[in-house]
């Protein structure tokens, strides 16, 4: 539920994005299993991402979603909308509130603005958020830039 | 440990000094770990076929790989995790190891150029700024670190302005 392949077929030009369009929304639905794996590949030993005893301890209800697991979810986002020939180029991203295995998170997106630049490329800005859909709670916001061929 | 002047003085001294950390190479292994890890299928980051018929020389590593990875070593013994799992040495260069509580406040990454599978990455970390700001809870500090990941031959893969807040 987590991706798609939408990255191979899509080859987005420039010219077709206003300020305005919006992403497609993607779910992600993160399990304890994922938060183990993240952690394992990326060699993270806090306990607050695979041991749920401690996450009570610390007040939590769960295991908590890895800070940069929120940025991976908000990347795939841009990613999947931009397609192969696209490249993302900047993503300044804030964590507001924790995740836990069982959240639905919801990530959207929002172009802002739209920059023709030279050597045959122009950039596209946009917001994105990452949202709990049980209660709305705003879990994550970016802004992103991503060039696109003209 | 007081999050006051003092504690600030103390940390702002290492302003502007740079730590280089050679991370080794990107391994392709790691690429598709972290791909999976992650939900993605996007083929840039699995069949090599499809990222060299894109330009790339081999598959890529999804954008924030090299930011997300918390420990490039082996790490440390067991008897040198703290109770949360952390490592007890933090490997945030001027931060106190103790009496304050450490916590990530935001990251702007931009993404020069895609790192692909085999690419040898070398990580430059400078604290940048420290500033004492006054919340509704009491005082705190945040700390800006600029961490530029380039290639063997110094060309800039990714840069990365992290916050750390102490309170």
């Amino acid at each position: 539920m987590s991706s798609s392949t939408t990255a191979t077929s899509r080859d987005l030009r420039f010219g077709a994005v206003h300020v305005g369009d919006r992403l497609p929304e993607m779910r992600h639905a993160p399990t304890r299993l994922q938060l183990f794996r993240y952690s394992a590949v990326t060699w993270n030993t806090h306990r607050i991402h695979f041991d749920p005893d401690y996450a009570a301890h610390e007040g939590y209800p769960d295991v908590l979603v890895q800070s940069h697991l929120h940025g991976a979810f908000l990347v795939t986002l841009c990613t999947e909308w931009m397609g192969a020939s696209g490249r993302l180029t900047r993503l300044e991203v804030s964590v507001r509130r924790y995740a836990v295995p069982g959240d639905v998170l919801v990530c959207a997106g929002e172009v802002t603005g739209v920059e023709q630049v030279e050597e045959g490329h122009g950039l596209v800005h946009l917001n994105v958020t990452e949202t709990r859909e049980s209660d709305n709670t705003v879990c994550a916001i970016a802004t992103a830039t991503i060039a696109l061929p003209l | 440990m007081p999050v006051d002047e003092t504690l600030l003085e103390s940390i702002r001294i290492k302003i502007g000094s740079e730590t280089t950390h050679s991370l080794g190479p990107i391994t392709a292994l790691m690429i598709r770990r972290y791909a999976r890890a992650i939900g993605e299928s996007n083929p840039l980051y699995f069949d090599p076929e499809f990222a060299r018929s894109r330009g790339y020389a081999d598959i890529v590593a999804p954008p924030n790989l090299v930011t997300a990875i918390t420990c490039w070593d082996e790490g440390p013994a067991a008897d040198d995790l703290r109770t949360d799992g952390t490592p007890k040495t933090l490997q945030l260069e001027g931060i106190p190891t103790s009496g304050v509580r450490v916590m990530g406040g935001g990251e702007d990454m931009e993404f020069h150029a895609p790192i692909t599978a085999g690419t040898t990455v070398v990580e430059r970390s400078t604290m940048i700024d420290a500033e004492l700001l006054h919340g509704r809870n009491g005082q705190f500090i945040v700390v800006r670190y600029r961490h530029e990941f380039v290639d063997d031959d110094g060309l800039p893969l990714v840069t990365s302005t992290r916050k750390v807040l102490l309170r």
